[in-house]
């Protein structure tokens, strides 16, 4: 496994959210997924900086969308999980599953 | 013109800000639209200060997150490929905070620098938050009354001049004519005494007269019963009171059986109505109302003016529209009584306004004198600063050497006066407090009611801002020097530091500006002073010392007859007489500047004023025999009253000044004047002398027309006594008050003091203004004086090498210390030379009063330019010789 496949735990989260919203997803749209499903606030500086790391670990792609007038004349960027982000998620929830074997039963209980 | 888009835009600056923290490149860019596009709904949804300070927190935290710069420059544009990971970065605030703790270790490792700067400050910021807080409860406080910006005072407008009573048949026209007035009530303005008897002796209270609907008027309800019925104003009906609530409390332990309750009240049986609320007061601390009593008071007569109206304005009507209507009422009644009327109006003043007028020109003097002050300190606290800098430029140098920009250098200092001003700020928060109360005692505010202001939000924020504003001022311009480093040069000097030369021209303009406000300070403070002086010794046409005062008050239902008046305070004078002491002694209607107004109009009935033509008016006092010997007012001509006049034709004197408006170059003496008395058409007098001027109301003002009737028909219910003494006059004091108990228990002395007590009181607000301006002149003197020593002490440390070469060289001392004398003498020119100048400019602008003295009065220039050289001459003084001293072996070897 690669230095690219230890992802945080943050990460997961934005990739997974990435990966439920489909194509042409914007940060924004992340921040309130991550709000309404993981009932996670983030904050933007922390958004954009996870974004871009993923980013830069070859784990999403981003492209940019026309400015519009609304946006002040400013690019909308949309993101897209990589083949290397989709095999990050999958080894770490390999990782997961195998380390939550059996304590299952004892963690519900609680 | 804006589009609705517009203003759906965030905050410029934030976005600005933002935009310089984040990368160059298109990712960065979607980031701001992303915020663009949030703010616009917080916008839709929210307030739009709470949208922009929402952008505002964004942008700090997304502007923190890229805060290194590396994370600006290396980023590429390509889409898929962006930032490269780098340790966490701090946010703005992080750094500020980091900034700010650094700072903090730097003050505390130099403490005695700390100390002086933070105690320079803290004064300064002390003096004028106090200053501020004062004048904020004076100037721009609400008065306590329900919507009190309804509330307007109505005064009196003579020619043009304020001449504040009205008469109270003007205000009855006044009122039944308006439509613009909800209520208008009128009041006697000053604190009348009263006597109340009870079986446990008589006790004076202050109270007040007033109109029935008084209590309506200002919108307070009394707390228990009820206020004044219209009809209580009637003769012939009960007398009734309302009394305050701390009377009550004080005199009936707050018994609730109050009501209906009678108190003799100067002798007659008073009911008490009505209790005021706990801190209801009107201009004075009156314990009593009474409801003013037609036929009792000075309700006849057009040309009576006793009394002060306050009227509250209908909702929706304007203080112009009021003040115009009020114009035309004037106007009908001067075409009605052209005689009296023709040159009269009523000003209508928000009451706010009118009662704050009182203060209002001490109140900026000396806002202005503790902002100068505040300057000062900045400057020599800012000195201070430069100093420092100079010593830690060879910090500095290696900071920059190892990378730090200008802006992290001037970052740093700047924090480091942010700490300064914000230590000295709270400190002086806390000296303004007690400040606050040393003002209030100097200076009551007692016709506003304020006694204690405390910490209040305006004077809270005006701390913060005065602080951060201090801060800029001797912050910005020394770091921003300091931050001018040369690391090569610096460095190779070591510790000398060739870094003092620049930061030396900046001290240099600092403490010419210091010295410059300086000038501005000591001669406004010469001119207060030197005005005070003339007050204090100005002829008032008689003599203070040796001369007690005393008021005299018979209780009116026991001395309803004049002739019991009379023979009593007959009878008083000749017991006095009596004392070993006592050359004289005599009543008075009016003591001289204690009691004022009571003026009347005369005129010469073979030359009577024309129609329309103003009779002229001349203060009336009746005196008894021996008024004018006790007072030392000389008699120019003929002779005063006797006791045998009592009986015989009214007769008069008249002063200097009166005989030469109406008898011009003629002999006054046996000729008649008429008096236009306010009760009764015409009277005539016959002159029998002259005698001279008094002044009369005040010290300042310019003797007026006066003229003395005897006490023919009678004496009133209370005359002043004077007593003339050999020896102090305090010492009869407890003899008088014993006789006058023995001779009548309920007869009451609403005062006894020496004449000179009642000139010291009449100058106080004088005093105080100049007092308290003289004494921050001094300190801002001293301050500029530490400034310039500081200046020459550093220069000549800074020196010690080459003055140590010179004195080697063979330079005589007198050479060694002229140079040093010379750098000063050029800083006191320069600061004589701006400050002068702005000194003249600055006292000719402000409106307060001078007494006797020019605002360009060259002498008082003259003399602060004197004794600003006396005291820097002084100031240069110690480090010529410390630069005497030097030896030049040792200045060589410290190389």
């Amino acid at each position: 496994m690669g230095r690219s496949g230890s992802i945080g735990e943050l990460e997961q989260v934005v990739l997974l959210v990435l990966m439920q919203l489909g194509a042409e997803a914007s940060a924004r749209d992340v921040r309130l997924e991550l709000e309404r499903s993981a009932g996670r606030k983030i904050s933007r500086g922390a958004l954009y900086r996870t974004l871009d790391r993923l980013g830069a670990k070859g784990l999403l792609q981003w492209q940019l969308l026309e400015p519009t007038a609304e946006r002040g004349g400013h690019p909308r960027r949309t993101f897209e999980v990589t083949t290397a982000g989709q095999a990050a998620l999958s080894d770490s929830r390999t990782i997961l599953l195998r380390l939550w074997s059996g304590l299952e039963s004892t963690l519900e209980e609680q | 013109m804006k589009g609705s888009n517009d203003l759906l835009e965030p905050p410029g600056i934030a976005e600005k800000l933002l935009r310089r923290r984040l990368p160059r490149d298109s990712a960065a860019r979607a980031i701001l639209g992303d915020l663009r596009e949030d703010y616009r709904e917080q916008r839709l949804a929210r307030h739009r200060l709470l949208a922009d300070a929402w952008y505002w927190a964004q942008a700090l935290s997304i502007g923190g997150q890229f805060a290194s710069k590396r994370d600006r420059t290396r980023l590429t544009d390509r889409p898929g490929h962006v930032l490269p990971e780098t340790e966490p970065a701090g946010s703005l605030v992080r750094e500020l905070a980091t900034d700010v703790r650094l700072a903090a270790r730097l003050l505390t490792a130099s403490p005695a620098f700390a100390f002086t700067a933070i105690a320079t400050l803290a004064v300064g910021i002390g003096a004028t938050v106090a200053m501020f807080s004062v004048l904020d409860a004076a100037l721009l406080g609400t008065l306590p009354y329900p919507n009190a910006q309804e509330l307007v005072l109505g005064r009196g407008v003579h020619d043009g001049e304020l001449n504040p009573s009205v008469s109270y048949l003007d205000y009855i026209d006044y009122r039944d004519r308006n439509d613009v007035f909800e209520a208008l009530t009128l009041f006697r303005p000053g604190l009348s005494t009263f006597t109340i008897s009870g079986p446990d002796g008589a006790e004076l209270v202050g109270g007040s007269w007033v109109t029935a609907d008084f209590f309506d008027t200002l919108g307070v309800e009394p707390q228990l019963g009820r206020g004044f019925t219209a009809d209580e104003a009637e003769p012939g009906t009960d007398w009734v009171v309302v009394i305050s609530h701390g009377y009550w409390q004080r005199r009936y332990g707050g018994s609730p059986d109050i009501l209906g309750l009678t108190i003799d009240l100067e002798g007659f049986q008073h009911v008490v109505v009505g209790v005021m609320p706990a801190g209801f007061r009107f201009r004075n601390d009156a314990d009593l109302w009474l409801p003013l009593r037609y036929g009792i008071m000075d309700t006849s007569g057009r040309n009576s003016h006793s009394w002060l109206i306050v009227g509250r304005l209908s909702p929706e009507v304007s203080h112009e529209h009021a003040q115009t209507q009020v114009d035309l009422i004037a106007a009908q009644l001067a075409q009605a009584y052209p005689a009296s009327h023709e040159r009269k109006a009523l000003l209508l003043t928000p009451l706010a306004q009118a009662l704050g007028e009182e203060y209002r020109s001490s109140l900026i003097v000396l806002m202005g004198a503790t902002g100068f002050l505040l300057l000062i300190s900045c400057g020599n606290v800012a000195g201070l600063f430069v100093a420092q800098a100079a010593k830690r430029a060879v910090e500095f140098s290696v900071r920059a050497a190892l990378g730090a920009s200008r802006g992290r250098l001037v970052r740093q200092l700047t924090a480091e006066s942010l700490v300064l001003a914000a230590t000295a700020g709270i400190l002086g928060t806390g000296l303004a407090m007690g400040l606050q109360r040393i003002i209030l005692t100097a200076m009551p505010l007692e016709l506003l009611g304020i006694r204690e202001i405390g910490l209040s939000g305006p004077m809270l924020g005006f701390a913060v801002l005065v602080s951060s504003g201090t801060a800029l001022l001797f912050g910005v311009g020394p770091a921003i020097n300091a931050s001018h480093t040369r690391p090569a040069e610096d460095l190779k000097a070591g510790g000398r530091g060739l870094a003092g030369v620049g930061s030396g021209r900046l001290r240099g303009r600092l403490v010419v500006l210091q010295m410059a406000l300086t000038v501005i300070l000591l001669s406004t403070s010469g001119l207060l002073l030197r005005s005070f002086v003339n007050l204090r010794s100005v002829d008032l046409g008689y003599e203070t010392p040796g001369l007690l005062t005393a008021g005299v008050l018979l209780p009116a239902a026991d001395y309803q007859d004049p002739e019991a008046r009379t023979q009593f305070f007959g009878g008083l004078v000749e017991e006095i007489l009596s004392w070993p002491s006592v050359t004289s002694a005599s009543f008075v209607s009016h003591i001289p500047i204690r009691h004022r107004y009571m003026d009347w109009g005369v005129f010469d009935p073979e030359n009577p004023p024309d129609v329309g033509e103003r009779s002229f008016a001349a203060y009336s006092r009746r005196a008894f025999p021996g008024y004018f010997q006790t007072m030392g007012i000389p008699i120019l001509m003929g002779r005063e009253h006797e006791d045998s006049d009592v009986g015989g034709p009214p007769l008069a004197v008249i002063n200097a000044s009166l005989a030469e408006t109406i008898f011009p170059g003629q002999d006054p003496l046996g000729r008649r004047i008429a008096v236009s008395n306010p009760a009764s058409d015409l009277a005539f007098f016959d002159v029998i002398g002259v005698v001279g001027d008094v002044r009369i109301t005040s010290p300042d003002a310019e003797p007026f027309p006066q003229m003395y009737f005897g006490y023919a028909d009678g004496a009133s219910g209370w005359m002043g006594l004077v007593v003339r003494t050999q020896s102090d006059p305090t010492a009869l004091i407890g003899q008088l008050r014993s006789s006058v108990r023995e001779r009548d228990s309920n007869v009451v002395l609403t005062f006894v003091a020496p004449m000179t007590e009642n000139f010291a009181d009449a100058l106080s607000a004088d005093r105080i203004l100049s007092l308290t301006v003289n004494l921050f002149a001094t300190v801002a003197l001293l301050l500029a004086t530490t400034g310039m020593y500081g200046i020459l002490a550093f220069d000549v440390a800074r020196r010690t090498q080459e003055i140590g070469i010179r004195i080697a060289l063979g330079a005589t001392s007198a050479r060694v210390r002229r140079s040093v004398l010379r750098r000063g003498l050029i800083l006191v020119g320069a600061g004589l030379a701006v400050g002068l100048p702005a000194a003249v400019v600055a006292n000719t602008l402000m409106g307060w009063q001078l007494f006797g003295v020019e605002r360009t009065d060259p002498l008082t220039y003259a003399a602060v330019a004197a004794t600003f050289l006396v005291v820097a001459v002084a100031a240069c003084h110690v480090p010529s010789r410390r630069a005497l001293g030097i030896n030049p072996v040792e200045a060589l070897r410290a190389e």
